[in-house]
C-alpha cells in the first residue's frame, strides 16, 4: 500500500460541515462487518461472483456495476475510487490483465488491507492500493484510462472537487464510469435531515 | 443527487459524451443495507414514505463520460 502527498492542486479550506460528513462517512464504513451476500448478488453477474472470494462478496457495498459498463479492454489502468471490500479493483484487474493494472483508493486503511486480502485470494497479481481520498487523488495527471466509482461520489462533501480530479488523472480519451443513486422527488424533511442524506 | 445535478458536475469540469446506462430502483429495503442507513432511520422512512413509494425511492443509475 502506498501512501502518497497530493500530486494535484492544493486543496482549499475545508468547512467545518464537509469535515462532520467525511468523519461520518469514515465511521458508518468503518464499522461495517460483511454477512450478507444481498448487494452483490442484486449487483453483479454469476461469472464475476463466481472469480471473487466469499469475503469480496459479502463486503460489497456498491449501488451498480461499473466494471460490466465499462468495457475495460487488456492493458489498460484502472482507477477504482473508494474500492471498500475490494469487489470492483480486483473484477478491474481480472479484465485488464495481460499488461494492465488496477488501483484501488480508499480514504480507510482498514479496508485496503482488507481488500488487498481479497485480491490476493482471487489471485490477482497486478493491482495495487492507495490511501487517499477521492477529492485529493494522490496520482499524476493523465495517468489512468478508467475511473470507476461505486456509490462513493454520494458520499463526498465536495462532489465537484471529486470530479475534477477524476477529470486530472484520466487520460485524454480516458472515460468515467460512475454509479450513483439518483432522488428524483423531495422525501420528507425529517429524512432529508439525516446523516445518509446529508452523504447524497 | 439529482441527475441534473450530476450530470451538470460532469459537464463543468469538462466531460464530454456523458451518457446514462444501466438502472435499478433503489427502495428502502435497498438502502437497509447500507451503513449510513442506520435502523432507526430506516424505521423514519417505512413510517414516512408512502408505502406505494417504498420501493423506489431512489434509483441507481450508470453514468459514463470520456474526458476529450
Amino acid at each position: 500500500m502506498r501512501e502518497h502527498a497530493h500530486a494535484g492542486a492544493q486543496p482549499s479550506e475545508d468547512l467545518l460541515g464537509q469535515e462532520t460528513i467525511k468523519e461520518l462517512v469514515r465511521e458508518a464504513y468503518r464499522a461495517v462487518v460483511g454477512t450478507t451476500t444481498g448487494v452483490a448478488g442484486r449487483l453483479y453477474d454469476p461469472e464475476q461472483l463466481a472469480r471473487l472470494p466469499r469475503g469480496a462478496v459479502e463486503q460489497a457495498l456498491g449501488v451498480g456495476n461499473p466494471v460490466r459498463a465499462a468495457g475495460l479492454q487488456p492493458g489498460e489502468v484502472v482507477l477504482d475510487l473508494g474500492c471498500g471490500g475490494g469487489i470492483d479493483t480486483t473484477l478491474a484487474a481480472h479484465a485488464v490483465a495481460p499488461g494492465g493494472r488496477s488501483i484501488g483508493l480508499d480514504m480507510l486503511p482498514e479496508m485496503l488491507e482488507v481488500a488487498a486480502r481479497h485480491a490476493a485470494e482471487a489471485g490477482v497479481a497486478n493491482v495495487e492500493w492507495m490511501l487517499g481520498e477521492m477529492e485529493a487523488i494522490p496520482l499524476p495527471e493523465a495517468s489512468v484510462d478508467v475511473v470507476l466509482s461505486n456509490g462513493v461520489i454520494n458520499l463526498s462533501p465536495r462532489k465537484s472537487r471529486a470530479f475534477a480530479e477524476i477529470y486530472r488523472v484520466l487520460r485524454p480519451g480516458g472515460r468515467m464510469v460512475v454509479a450513483d443513486i439518483v432522488v428524483d422527488e423531495d422525501l420528507p424533511p425529517e429524512i432529508l435531515t439525516s446523516a445518509a442524506a446529508w452523504a447524497g | 443527487m439529482a441527475e441534473r445535478v450530476f450530470a451538470s458536475k460532469v459537464q463543468k469540469v469538462g466531460f464530454v459524451d456523458i451518457q446514462r446506462g444501466e438502472e435499478l430502483p433503489f427502495g428502502v429495503d435497498e438502502c437497509e443495507q447500507y451503513p449510513l442507513f442506520t435502523p432507526e432511520l430506516i424505521a423514519l422512512m417505512r413510517r414516512l414514505i408512502p408505502p406505494e413509494r417504498q420501493a423506489t425511492v431512489a434509483r441507481s443509475v450508470i453514468f459514463t463520460a470520456r474526458k476529450p
